[in-house]
């Protein structure tokens, strides 16, 4: 920031100050408070552990306490009080003093989730006392099923939360959309908090050390972190220890991977008639071999997992140790992630008001992919790689299409290159608590990352003709991330007769650097070296990036008689990417309100409804999810020259300045509802909302003639909303009164987004090879759209596809392009059935995505009929005499006319599909008691057992710009299929032990 | 205890104050890899380092090799080689599409190319470092710049026709980006008035050093390209070519042309007096080596070879007797495995199947063969034509003889000016075959059309082993095939673009 700090701050600091003066007094008075008759107590579960941190209040009074490390309290309160004890997790009960001094409490597990605790930002606060629209994730909804990453325990639980896995590939992780995209070219992905810490990567988070997840879905919830919480908030808190015996843990499952489904290619008789009949032609006699390249790199994929994990601690101190290995081999060959996690979490109450812990990760993972994406990936060549030839010539090099020769064969593209990721991630954070005064708490906390990757590649001099090319290539890139965050908050909490209160004032810093080089080098002498030393000639570049952030944030709850509840934040953020111009701070305030009906006066009788409450909310939130230097113009100092003998520097401009460059903001509205009724058996929430994006920052396409190699620039432009209904309902079918217990948890969303303006019209993205782009951004359309021609099948006089002639032009030309499919799904569902039975349990989970289409780019190269690759089956029905009658043109070597983009690759991509199947059964007490276990629960379980689309690719869940790192692609272009590397079906047995 | 909370709370609130007065500071930070269009264009020295980056333009894919696919295969020098490819397989049959990726990436490399120049000359006259004024460094960076921008706007008006032209740098308002295209006149005329900058600003030479002198903009590559735009564009003004022609030749610079014409392409004799720009690669250094050799050569390494001579052009040198020349462009070789559907059909070892040999080491991708941009024999040439198509017959024969003599080719004689022209025309495309000026010769002369559809070019399939009956190829050249089509991409990012016809 270049000037001093705003005018409009200053009330803040005002604030601040005021509670720093308050703070201080208190501190002074502390002790001076009246105290009454003691009543003291202990608060167990179920199974007898005590539990720290449960909330004590004497019902209708602001009189509280929470349970310390050993789960005991004492209170001081009338003797014909009653206290009401809750907790994250468990049903919130009443117990009247009755004049004892000694109570104690077993609090057990919620049937219904409305007296849940839901961790908000900087805080946690009672489901039912929640304005906005938040939604939580438990680990007992996701502990029961394998999960290798933590995105699959969200998929299809949350409405509103689309999680879309971009590849079958372990590697790939997932995307995550909370109520649509909502911008372009900034990021989507929802802003993720672990612990307290923000993190941009949750991949290697071991989803068994996740003991809840919150996922803020409207702006009144996630604008307390302002600055990037535009696209949601998912809270992440790890499992923590308890004042308990020191319990053990162990989880391992183990299983198999598998394509579901493989598609038919000519082989190598049909493949050599098709490109005869193209007119190519070679000495056939040379390739006598018949391939089917899907069965040589196809695989089954082995995978296990073993974690062990200890907890335990005392009225003081609480702490969770974990260690944890998993292997997961990918259904194509060399596809691998193995990862190893550790984790400890540690608490400490050093004295009634003060308290520190810590929570630390470390992750090390090496991961192998395969490059999958587009013509040359190692999908799209599994069927276009010609069937001719074998892996190996005779003299043990790559074979290679007969017409091109530096196209090797499929398994020659996964084999050549021998290369690894290693990654190292280090994520942890140290907190203190002071609260000198029962109502008052500061809290501060630094967080710390460090994510270390090494990318190292050997192409061997021999095998391969890129290989013998070079003499060997051997490549080691490095990067080294590092994020440190500090953040200093301070709770005021107040209930006095029906008026809860709590405010927050925080001040939160945080820096990122990105730290990079890269080292190439060829030339080798043999294979004996494969590292970046043995070669003869190297090129080397690296880099550094920084970003950072500061923000102020103030948030007040208010609550009457727990029947009007009001929500109020603001936050002011500063972001260094727009540090070249004078918009560094954004501010961003929300507003929320709840009333609870049900306890209005005129709703008593009305015993059958539990709970009714309506929410309203609105609320802005930024974004500066684009470039860390995207205000600036960067002149790249590469551009080295010759003269004379000697190479001279050189510098060349790469991106266009931008000096107006600002926040984007989406301004949210709300109207939710919650409703419980039958004895809370039926929960039921439904939310309406209104996001609408402005100021919206968009890499907005520039002609190249403006003479920058970037082909966008980052402006502040367009404007977009999104609009839906999600509805969430869990149903108690079979309660707990019944041996047989079913519930079934159903959610259903509908989005709908619209592209109110942007500059100049419209953004087209999404580059097929040889056709141009597939997706377009159109004012007044929605997000997500494939433009091209609209097929009229094949003529069967000519054998040549026919486009509709929209511009009456006569030929083929631009005017004919038109919007021909929409990517967006009408409407995505998730259905989830448990039913338990004394020890066994089986559930199962259906996950719908319906009224979407999915571009099939893959078609396009493996029907395209235009080059000497290999082709879909499909192609034996193209046309060859007049008159014949056909979906499939004729082929046409070195032209794409017949392939252009076009309605003929444009497919239904709606699926239905049985995510997870799982039966598991838990041994009875009396058993595993000698065994010194108190649980021992096996289970067998599926993952996509079946799939019901009529899709014609491999599979219907692709988005292959899902994994570009271009957000503008990534944004505009889903539902892309190009060569995507499919789901598997998985098969996997587990076993989770406690002793 | 309470001793430390306090403590703690004092300092906490200091720091939490500390913090805030020093967030302007903590929100100020710059690049650290990269330089900003701030920071870059401050000194003398910036702007010698910007006008690097702008000769390292020629490093650009477009100037590498695809001028050559473009100038010598897309006409009837060359096929394309082996097979495949289909952006470059559309240059070979004259058939480029919108979405050709090859032609939007050379119409972006030669705007990117005129953006570093564009930046100079937006920059250069608000540094007042002094040094800019010793021995008028300014006026030389700026005549440099202006001629670099020109070079690269020739070639987009002979791909393209008229383009938007782009004389200012970083802008974001596409109100100021979305230019529509100028006319062909329009373009000529920046190009010749950038060209008469450099002429007014460029050194004849910059030193006795002549691998400087010809890697840099001078007065004589000014001048060079004066006369080839002045004989290109449609309203042709031969008269001036002839003067620029001879202001190259009669150069202080001292061209002459080099004794012996392998010379020029051995490799062992760049910047010789016979060059007036060559692009400066440096060998076995892959920031500045050249990697375009290696697609033209080396068929052992098993990738595909383009711009394979054809058997049209070979003809051609044959009938000539033109031994030196068409050794010094073309190499046969068997025994390479090569298959290709002109030459080799049938993968037979026994068959020599000719290359592109003009650059002659590949050097595995890491080549410092230097490819000419402007050479005074081009030069010579187009005095010649420029002569006869003024009327000077005898003149034109007198210079087209000296080319010829280098050649050991006897006197030509001619019977009509079309004659000549014609000759001229042959002499031009066995002179400099396999350096990118085939197409624009024809489409000068406006043969284009016919050449190409007249040609008499076949391919063969091997049927079993056994070569296939020739099978005509068929080029079906209009004159709306002379240009090639504007990027599908680039008309996508700018709407106020139109197509050439027929595209």
């Amino acid at each position: 920031m270049k000037k001093k700090l705003p005018i409009k701050l200053m009330p803040i600091l005002r604030i601040k100050s005021f509670f720093a003066t308050a703070f201080l007094l208190l501190i002074v008075q502390t002790g001076l408070l009246a105290q009454n008759s003691n009543v003291k107590g202990i608060v167990k579960t179920n199974d007898g552990t005590t539990l720290p941190g449960v909330t004590v209040v004497v019902k209708g009074t602001s009189t509280g306490t929470t349970t310390g490390a050993d789960g005991q309290f004492s209170l001081s309160t009338p003797a014909d009080a009653t206290l009401v004890f809750s907790f994250i997790g468990f049903a919130t009960t009443e117990v009247a003093v009755a004049g004892k001094s000694q109570i104690e409490v077993t609090l057990t597990e919620s049937a219904t989730n409305l007296s849940e605790v839901v961790v908000m930002g900087y805080g946690t606060q009672q489901k039912k006392d929640v304005t906005g629209a938040v939604a939580s994730v438990t680990s007992k909804e996701f502990k029961d099923r394998p999960n290798t990453q933590l995105g699959y325990a969200l998929e299809g639980k949350v409405a509103g939360v689309q999680v879309v896995r971009p590849s079958g590939q372990p590697q790939a992780g997932f995307t995550i959309r909370v109520r649509g995209t909502s911008t372009i070219t900034a990021g989507s992905e929802p802003l993720y908090i672990v612990d307290g810490v923000p993190t941009t990567s949750v991949n290697q988070i071991n989803p068994s050390d996740i003991e809840s997840m919150s996922i803020l879905k409207d702006a009144s919830a996630a604008s307390i972190y302002g600055a990037s919480g535009s696209n949601g908030v998912v809270i992440i808190t790890t499992k923590r220890g308890g004042n308990q015996k020191t319990k053990v843990t162990f989880d391992t499952y183990m299983g198999s991977s598998k394509v579901w489904r493989k598609l038919d290619v000519l082989n190598a008789t049909q493949y050599k008639e098709l490109v005869s009949e193209m007119g190519q032609t070679t000495d056939w006699s040379l390739y006598p071999y018949n391939s089917y390249w899907q069965d040589q790199a196809f695989r089954t994929g082995h995978q296990q997992s073993y974690q062990l994990g200890v907890s335990g601690g005392n009225e003081n101190t609480n702490y969770y140790i974990s260690g944890s290995w998993m292997k997961q081999e990918g259904i194509e060959i060399t596809n691998v992630v193995d990862r190893y996690n550790f984790k400890t979490n540690l608490d400490h109450s050093v004295s009634k008001v003060l308290k520190v812990g810590t929570s630390i990760s470390y992750n090390r993972w090496r991961d192998v992919s395969v490059n999958e994406t587009g013509r040359w990936g190692a999908i799209n060549s599994l069927i276009t790689g010609a069937p001719v030839t074998e892996v190996y010539n005779a003299d043990g090099t790559f074979a290679a299409n007969p017409f091109i020769p530096d196209l090797e064969n499929p398994i020659a593209l996964l084999l050549a290159n021998d290369h690894a990721y290693v990654n190292a991630r280090f994520l942890g954070n140290v907190y203190a608590e002071i609260s000198p005064i029962q109502d008052l708490k500061f809290r501060t906390m630094f967080g710390y990352e460090q994510n270390n990757g090494t990318y190292t590649g050997w192409v061997d001099p021999y095998r391969s003709r890129e290989g013998r090319n070079f003499q060997g290539i051997a490549d080691l890139n490095t990067n080294q991330m590092t994020y440190w965050i500090s953040e200093n908050t301070l709770t005021y909490t107040k209930n006095f007769k029906k008026n809860n209160l709590t405010a927050l004032a925080g001040f939160v810093v945080s820096q990122n650097d990105l730290n990079s080089s890269n080292i190439n080098a060829k030339g080798f002498g043999g294979s004996a070296i494969q590292t970046v030393n043995g070669g003869s000639t190297r090129t080397a570049t690296a880099g550094i990036t920084q970003r950072r952030n500061a923000a102020f944030l103030s948030r007040v709850n208010y609550g009457y008689d727990d029947k009007y509840l009001l929500t109020a934040n603001f936050r002011a953020d500063a972001s260094t990417v727009f540090s070249a111009t004078d918009n560094v701070w954004g501010y961003f305030p929300s507003f929320s309100a709840g009333w609870r009906i049900s306890k209005e006066d005129f709703f008593t009788g009305l015993d059958f409804i539990n709970d009714l409450k309506i929410r309203a909310g609105y609320g802005e939130v930024g974004n500066d999810q684009v470039g860390n230097y995207a205000s600036y113009g960067l002149v790249s100092a590469g551009a080295f020259y010759v003269y004379g003998g000697d190479v001279v520097p050189g510098t060349s401009p790469v991106t266009l300045e931008n000096k107006n460059l600002k926040w984007e903001t989406t301004k949210q509205t709300n109207f939710g509802l919650d409703f419980a009724f039958l004895d809370n058996r039926i929960l039921f929430t439904t939310d309406y909302y209104i996001k609408k994006t402005t100021d919206m920052l968009l890499n907005r396409p520039i002609p190249a003639s403006v003479g920058l190699p970037s082909s966008t620039a980052t402006k502040n432009i367009g404007e977009m909303e999104n609009r839906g209904f999600e509805f969430q309902v869990t149903s108690h079918n079979l309660n707990s009164q019944n041996e047989l217990k079913w519930t079934t948890d159903f959610n259903i969303s509908f989005n709908k987004s619209k592209i109110i303006s942007l500059d100049g019209g419209t953004i087209k993205v999404g580059n097929i090879s040889d056709r141009g782009s597939v997706a377009i951004a159109q004012e007044g359309q929605p997000l997500g759209l494939f433009f091209g021609y609209i097929s009229d099948g094949v003529d069967p006089a000519t054998g040549d596809m026919i486009y509709r002639d929209l511009d009456e032009s006569g030929t083929v030309s631009d005017g004919d392009k038109t919007i021909i499919g929409n990517a967006n799904p009408k409407y995505t569902f998730g259905l989830t059935n448990t039913f338990t039975y004394k020890g066994w349990s089986f559930s199962f989970f259906f996950q719908g995505v319906q009224g979407n289409d999915i571009f099939n780019a893959t078609r396009i190269e493996t029907e395209g009929l235009s080059m000497e690759t290999n082709q879909l089956a499909t192609v034996l029905d193209r046309w060859t005499t007049p008159g014949q009658i056909t979906e499939i043109p004729r082929a046409t070597y070195g032209d794409f006319t017949n392939s252009l983009i076009s309605s003929r690759f444009i497919e239904d991509g709606s699926f239905v599909r049985l995510k997870s199947l799982s039966l598991g059964y838990e041994l009875p007490k009396s058993i595993i008691s000698k065994l010194n276990m108190s649980r021992l629960y096996l289970y067998i379980s599926s993952e996509n057992l079946l799939t019901f689309t009529i899709y014609s690719g491999f599979d219907p869940e692709v988005s292959v710009y899902g994994l570009s790192s271009n957000n503008t692609e990534k944004n505009i272009a889903p539902g892309v299929d190009y060569g995507t590397y499919p789901q598997s079906r998985d098969f996997l047995v587990g076993l989770n032990v406690t002793f | 205890m309470k001793k430390i909370l306090n403590t703690i709370v004092i300092a906490g609130i200091l720091l939490l104050m500390s913090t805030t007065y020093s967030c302007s500071k903590f929100l100020d930070i710059k690049p650290q890899s990269s330089l900003t269009t701030g920071n870059a264009y401050n000194s003398a020295q910036d702007l010698e380092n910007a006008l690097a980056g702008a000769y390292r333009a020629f490093y650009y894919e477009y100037y590498q090799w695809l001028n050559v696919l473009l100038g010598d295969m897309r006409a009837d020098n060359s096929y394309i080689g082996g097979s495949g490819d289909p952006p470059l397989a559309e240059y070979d049959n004259v058939a480029i599409t919108v979405a050709n990726s090859s032609n939007y990436n050379n119409w972006s490399q030669i705007y990117t190319g005129i953006g570093r120049c564009n930046v100079i000359l937006d920059k250069i006259n608000t540094v007042t470092d002094p040094a800019l004024d010793v021995n008028n460094l300014r006026g030389q960076i700026i005549g440099q710049a202006s001629f670099l921008r020109a070079f690269h706007y020739f070639q987009l008006v002979k791909l393209y026709g008229g383009v938007p032209i782009e004389l200012n740098s970083n802008s974001a308002d596409p109100a100021k980006t979305n230019l529509p295209r100028s006319s062909e006149t329009e373009v000529y005329n920046q190009i010749v008035k950038d060209l008469e900058v450099a002429l007014a600003n460029c050194p004849d030479s910059y030193g006795s050093d002549d691998k400087v002198n010809k890697v840099k903009a001078t007065k004589g590559t000014a001048n060079a390209l004066l006369a080839k735009v002045w004989a290109q564009r449609s309203d042709r003004d031969y008269t001036k070519v002839i003067t620029y022609c001879n202001s190259v030749i009669n150069s202080p610079a001292g061209y002459a042309l080099m004794p012996n014409y392998a010379d020029l392409f051995d490799g062992d004799h760049y910047s010789n007096s016979e060059s007036l720009l060559e692009i400066a690669f440096l060998g076995g250094n892959w920031d500045v080596s050249n990697w375009g050799v290696q697609l033209f050569l080396a068929p052992e390494d098993g990738w595909q070879k383009y711009c394979v001579p054809s058997k049209d052009l070979v003809a051609a040198f044959d009938a000539q007797n033109d031994v030196i020349r068409k050794d010094a462009s073309i190499v046969f070789w068997n025994n390479t495995g090569w298959t290709d559907d002109n030459w080799n059909p049938c993968n037979d070892n026994s068959v020599a199947v000719p290359f592109n040999y003009k650059l002659k080491h590949p050097d595995g991708w890491n080549s410092g063969d230097r490819p000419y941009l402007l050479r005074l024999g081009d030069i010579i040439l187009l005095k010649a034509e420029a002569q006869n198509e003024t009327g000077d017959m005898s003149g034109a024969l007198v210079t087209l003889n000296t080319i010829r003599h280098r050649a050991n080719l006897p006197d030509a004689t001619a019977s009509s000016k079309e004659d000549l022209r014609s000759k001229i025309l042959l002499e031009r495309r066995l002179e400099l075959a396999f350096e990118a000026h085939r197409w624009d010769d024809l489409i000068r002369l406006g043969v284009c059309t016919e050449v190409m559809n007249n040609l008499q070019e076949y391919r063969y399939t091997c049927e079993g082993g056994t070569q296939s009956a020739p099978i005509k190829i068929n080029y079906n050249v209009n004159q709306n095939k002379w240009l090639c089509p504007i990027p599908q991409l680039e008309r996508d990012a700018n709407p106020n673009l139109t197509q050439n016809p027929g595209y």
